[in-house]
């Protein structure tokens, strides 16, 4: 049966509303009474709080209430609680918030936040990990030991270290024994901002019945609403987190954001509604933004390329707050390998706190982070070995059904096929082709591929559910808590319910703002799981949809349940169709001639939850860690400037074995914006910071993120369809995917032709020219010698 | 220097908004340490909103009918008013035929959308290290013209910026044009910025020449911005043209003057040393466009 | 001191008495209820804030409000005119221009006014006026792809 949505490119379903800027954000939420918050934040990067002085602040007309830490004694996090609602009794970086002002204007709050004085006893800080990791160092949280830990984190109190992560499969040492090369390198990555273009923004109500109701920018409403419970000790259906439209995500609306402190101030100003909005600088300084990232690794090669050893220790500079950041430090740890088969690995992982900024999830979860080493030290242990990079990769790719991974999973075979991505990728990039030069001799272009794989970073129990109802005229109203912030994933559940009821997309519909108190529970919108795991409970809340009109409509026929056929908004009997009625006639409960009803209204539940995953061993990392990974890979073909150091990306490549490809145009959608976000992170994109931990570029001057004109000239596409059994119609997750090699495929077009190994990010014209200087300066020179030879300059209008 | 504002609003003053310029040169005597003026309002309120910037009056100069005045006179040169925004003036054809450095300047400073409000005398006024408005200016040996109660002033650009964020007027002077007076015929100019990466220029560079041909009558400018807090004339560079020696030696010299007198600072968007080989290629590049080789 | 602006927004006479200090921003979203021109940086570097003013697009972050004041603006909202949606508009659904949607009205209406005044802009000319609008979510593809469509409903005949 060909199917009518399935694998279409079909616009999201709230397409018209942003268009015409009708759809609501958070960001557009006003109540009546509504009071307006402003944080004020610390100016030092470690120090005892002495005092919160707010007696001018409090004179400003307008001013409602100021709150400091001590009025909210509550301690939040979703895997380590380290995080206070306000900066208690220490601030443990510039930009931590100390305080907060409510007045019933903007204005008022800002005058009023530029007058509270607080008083600071500064404290030695530690920058660096190096530095954090150095006995006897200042301890960010000496109470470590006390906070609540999700059982699959170790911190070590007593230390600066937030978590820690070990991965042990073989033995590493013999492994290096056996190899005939041995590289060892260093890489490193900058703290990047997901830079959403909605802020964090919360209107919340604390009502004086007791209950919270919170409109905001997130990604996890049911997570922060249990957590919010939990801390403030009331019950979880006391707090209604609503979710309408999200103007980007990436992971930094995934935590915990700001909703407890705004349901808080709205207590503290008289059970009014609040609003707090983040400016851009507060995003950038005040906000969890990516941990920056160094890796020591180690590989081993045999001269045909097998990889026998891969040794690795991460460090996640994870600032002052590590909440997510230990997840990530985790995840990079059993991402380590890869989408290759080494049969020795040893990976040690740790999460750092350090006197900068907080971070969290971001995009790619860790494993952008490993890849970038792991990618590269391929490419250059295969040219120190005379090897073609893809023959490496070839030697060593996982075999789905045979292989088994560093964390000792035995890969099932439906997996996925990752010798047909790198296949792909290669074919895609014509890697083996020539390619045209330049006519101006001081620039180059060159080719560079890199894989990647992902899978959901969640925990084995994470579990997804979907509530289907049907309304008089059949439409249906889809019931479900995954969020929808440009993915798109609630268009391919309306287009999923549609095609299995054989009804038109238009009768399928979900909620533009969502409840937890209105929609059915799912774990988060994040890891890339959305499309995987609620569209298996959706598919299941489809099926117990079906059974009750089933169960109605063989009473009416009088025929056995299996030969009950639902399609095109009829039901009728199987072989017989004059015995056919119209599903309308069921949706509410069948009513039969005299009157007599059955049945009642449809309601379908669903749940999923996958049975095949576990927790991962405390001492050893083994177990199965993720319920699927998509297998993909990034080629680049970029063109360098020896003389400016500039480097551009001419024409990208991505390969991605979704499984099934459910909609083909947010797919698209997906594999373009990934490629140009992870060109933003591996070209330009790196917060600062000067010795005193401020951020010098909160701004999106100076932190420049992709704009029109830096895109490549195409992105070259291309989906691998080896369905996975347990996917919805076998499809896989791709979210984070597509932004994870970008930047080793890059590193490699450039370590790939002129021999210059790239170990930091970003990849600007500055570094990149360094980089070049350092390890082949006769090409500068060269360069700069060509080019005041070469007869016809014309001087570039615009030298981007 | 580092931008980036926790607020979304800015501090409050009052709004004032005179029709005649005497009005406004009044208004400023009265009011002159407590006036910002006003014309796109991009730099202002920007600056307001970091806090930079407190005043107890807004003087907005759009009203004002002189200060739209745009011009070109042959022999007197090119007037720019206050109140023309950048748009406005790269509408003129003047710009791209006489002036070319400094259209090349304007079509690339900041964005489309922008340029319907800012001026060239504002963007001048802002005086920040990474603005584009002096190198070109100075190869044409601009002036800012300013009125006060007192009197009329002809501020030469090489004289305007003081330091960062700091310009010439004093606080009862109100910028009423940019006057740049008519190249000498044959002129040649161009400017060029690297600003990859950033909405900032890195490093810039003006050149303009006369007489390329004529070693005795050549004459070169090169001027030079973003590299450092003030905008550079490499006067001690533009010596070396007056050499009758072969275009690509003179260009190799004149490189290598530069390199020794031309000194770039580090700062958020770069560092010195990256900077100075910029410089290096970009001074190369402009003069080889304007000298040939 | 307050100040009594009148602005044509979308083809409606709006009022509002407004402080000295207010920006255009704040007046079309607080005052007025005009909420698909967006924020995301305060400082005009984004373009979220984008409106048309008097037919030309402005960032209204960085604009007083009594400044606009006797202005005709045109937002997102009222693009299509008496239709639901505009060519253009149409074009950015079709070609999935858009994902989270943010800053979509900015890029629609810079989209509209390029179109205007260069229905024959070349791809590198839509490339290089767009650049003052950020998409994070990484649409610019689709989004040339949707101007470049709709350019002929621009084109005079």
């Amino acid at each position: 049966m060909t199917e009518r949505y399935i694998g279409k490119p079909i616009p999201q379903l709230d397409s018209h509303l942003k268009v015409t800027g009708t759809a609501v954000y958070a960001f557009d939420i006003d109540l009546p009474g509504m009071l307006y918050a402003k944080l004020v934040v610390s100016n030092i990067p470690h120090g005892k709080i002495l005092s919160i002085n707010t007696a001018e602040a409090e004179k400003v007309p307008g001013v409602v209430a100021i709150a400091t830490g001590r009025d909210f004694p509550f301690r939040l996090g979703i895997y380590v609680g380290d995080r206070d609602v306000l900066a208690i009794d220490k601030v443990r970086w510039v930009g931590h918030p100390v305080a907060a002002v409510i007045a019933e204007s903007m204005q008022a709050a800002e005058e009023a936040a530029e007058k509270v004085e607080v008083e600071y006893e500064p404290l030695p800080s530690v920058f660096t990990v190096e530095d954090a990791l150095k006995p006897g160092a200042v301890l960010l949280h000496e109470k470590l030991g006390e906070y609540r830990i999700s059982p699959a984190f170790k911190p070590i109190p007593g230390t600066n270290i937030a978590n820690r992560f070990e991965l042990k499969h073989g033995d590493v040492e013999e492994g290096f024994k056996e190899a005939d090369l041995v590289l060892e390198e260093d890489f490193k990555m900058p703290y990047v901002s997901h830079a959403f273009m909605e802020t964090q923004c919360v209107v919340a109500h604390y009502h004086k019945d007791g209950i919270i109701e919170v409109w905001t920018s997130a990604q996890s409403p049911f997570a922060t609403r249990y957590l919010m419970a939990l801390s403030l000790g009331i019950p979880v259906n006391n707090i209604i987190i609503r979710v309408p439209f999200v103007g980007g995500g990436f992971g930094g609306k995934a935590g915990l954001g700001w909703e407890a402190l705004g349901a808080l101030l709205s207590k503290k100003a008289g059970y009014r509604p609040v609003k707090l909005v983040l400016s851009r600088r507060e995003q950038f300084v005040s906000a969890a933004v990516r941990e920056a990232f160094q890796a020591h690794v180690k590989a081993g090669f045999k001269k045909d390329g097998t990889i026998t050893a891969y040794d690795a220790k991460f460090i996640m500079d994870a600032g002052g707050y590590a909440d997510y950041t230990v997840n990530v430090s985790r995840t990079a740890g059993y991402s380590g390998e890869g989408s290759y088969e080494i049969h020795n690995v040893h990976i040690e992982s740790l999460a750092v706190y350090t006197n900068k900024v907080c971070t969290t999830a971001m995009r790619g979860f860790g494993y952008p982070e490993s890849h970038w080493a792991l990618e590269q030290i391929i490419d250059h242990g295969a040219k120190k070995l005379g090897l073609d990079p893809y023959k490496v990769r070839l030697k060593n790719i996982l075999k789905p059904g045979e292989s088994t991974t560093a964390t000792g999973e035995k890969l099932r075979l439906d997996a996925g096929d990752p010798k047909k991505v790198l296949e792909t990728v290669v074919q895609g990039l014509k890697y083996f082709e020539k390619l045209e030069q330049p006519k101006e001799p001081w620039k180059m272009r060159a080719r560079g591929f890199a894989l990647s794989l992902k899978g959901p970073s969640q925990p084995p129990n994470a579990a997804a559910s979907a509530i289907i109802k049907f309304n008089e005229d059949t439409s249906i109203d889809l019931m479900v808590g995954t969020g929808s912030f440009g993915q798109g994933t609630t268009t391919s559940l309306c287009m999923i319910a549609a095609e299995e009821f054989g009804l038109p997309l238009e009768k399928v519909r979900v909620s533009n703002l969502r409840s937890t108190d209105g929609v059915a529970y799912t774990w988060q919108t994040v890891g890339s799981r959305g499309l995987f795991t609620d569209a298996n409970a959706l598919l299941n809340a489809i099926r117990d949809a079906k059974r009750q009109i089933v169960d109605m409509a063989k009473q009416v026929f009088r025929v056995p349940e299996e030969d009950v056929v639902i399609g095109d908004g009829n039901v009728y009997v199987r072989g017989r169709p004059w015995m056919s009625k119209p599903l309308s006639d069921f949706v509410l409960g069948y009513t039969y001639e005299n009157g007599n009803a059955i049945g009642g209204p449809i309601v379908g539940k669903g749940v999923f939850m996958s049975i095949m995953n576990s927790y991962l061993d405390p001492d050893t990392g083994q177990g199965v860690p993720t319920i699927f990974h998509t297998f993909g890979g990034t080629g680049a073909e970029v063109e360098l400037d020896l003389l400016t150091g500039e480097v551009r990306v001419v024409r990208a490549v991505q390969v991605y074995d979704v499984g099934k490809a459910v909609n083909k145009l947010l797919l698209d959608g997906q594999m373009d914006g990934g490629f140009i976000m992870g060109e933003g992170t591996a070209l330009y994109e790196s917060i600062s910071f000067d010795e005193q931990g401020w951020v010098m570029n909160p701004n999106f001057t100076n932190y420049y993120v992709p704009r029109c004109k830096d895109i490549p000239d195409r992105v070259d596409k291309y989906l691998v369809e080896t369905p996975q059994a347990d996917g919805p119609f076998g499809a896989r997750g791709i979210g984070e995917m597509v932004m994870i090699a970008s930047a080793p495929a890059i590193a490699n077009a450039l370590f790939n032709s002129i021999g210059v190994e790239i170990h930091s990010l970003p990849m600007s014209p500055q570094n990149v020219w360094k980089a070049i200087k350092e390890q082949r300066p006769e090409l500068v020179d060269e360069a700069m010698k060509k080019f005041m030879q070469f007869r016809a300059v014309q001087v570039k209008e615009v030298s981007r | 220097m580092s931008f980036g504002s926790p607020y979304f609003t800015v501090p409050k003053f009052e709004y004032v908004k005179p029709v005649t310029l005497k009005e406004a040169i009044e208004f400023l005597s009265q009011h002159a340490e407590d006036t910002k003026v006003m014309a796109g309002g991009v730099g202002l309120l920007a600056f307001m909103k970091e806090r930079l910037i407190d005043c107890k009056y807004v003087m907005d100069i759009k009203a004002i009918r002189e200060l739209h005045e745009l011009k070109y006179e042959k022999g007197r040169g090119l007037t720019i008013g206050a109140a023309v925004t950048l748009a406005e003036l790269l509408e003129q054809p003047v710009l791209k035929e006489k002036y070319r450095a400094l259209y090349d300047a304007v079509k690339n400073l900041s964005d489309p959308n922008l340029r319907n409000r800012s001026t060239l005398l504002g963007d001048l006024c802002e005086a920040i290290p990474w603005i584009d408005s002096p190198a070109p200016l100075m190869l044409f040996d601009a002036q800012v013209v300013a009125k006060s109660a007192r009197g009329e002033r002809k501020i030469k650009i090489h004289d305007f910026i003081k330091g960062a964020a700091e310009n010439a007027l004093e606080h009862d002077e109100l910028a009423v044009s940019v006057l740049v007076p008519d190249p000498v015929p044959g002129a040649a100019s161009r400017y060029i910025k690297f600003s990859r990466g950033t909405e900032f220029s890195i490093a810039s560079v003006g050149a303009l020449v006369v007489n390329r041909d004529n070693p005795a009558k050549r004459v070169v400018r090169l001027t030079y911005g973003a590299i450092n807090v003030l905008p550079i004339e490499a006067f001690e560079a533009e010596k070396v043209f007056r050499q009758s020696k072969p275009i690509n030696q003179l260009i190799s010299e004149a490189l290598a003057v530069v390199g020794r007198t031309v000194e770039p600072v580090t700062d958020v968007l770069g560092t010195a040393e990256y900077r100075r080989h910029l410089i290096q290629v970009q001074t190369a590049a402009i003069l080889k466009e304007l000298l040939g080789s | 001191m307050t100040h009594r602006v009148t602005y044509k927004v979308n083809g409606v006479t709006r009022t509002a008495t407004i402080e000295d200090n207010e920006l255009l921003l704040d007046v079309l979203r607080d005052r007025m209820g005009v909420k698909s021109v967006k924020a995301a940086c305060w400082r005009g570097e984004c373009g979220l804030c984008t409106a048309l003013v008097n037919n030309k697009p402005v960032k209204t972050c960085l604009v007083l409000g009594v400044d606009a004041d006797g202005s005709e603006i045109v937002t997102a909202e009222g693009l299509g005119g008496d239709e639901l949606l505009s060519p253009l508009q149409k074009s950015f659904v079709d070609h999935g221009a858009l994902q989270c949607g943010f800053c979509t009205p900015a890029f629609v209406l810079t989209a509209h006014h390029l179109l205007e005044t260069n229905p024959d802009a070349s791809e590198d000319e839509i490339k290089e006026y767009l650049s003052g609008v950020i998409c994070r979510c990484g649409t610019y593809f689709q989004i040339v792809e949707a101007v470049k469509d709709a350019a002929k409903h621009y084109k005079k005949k």
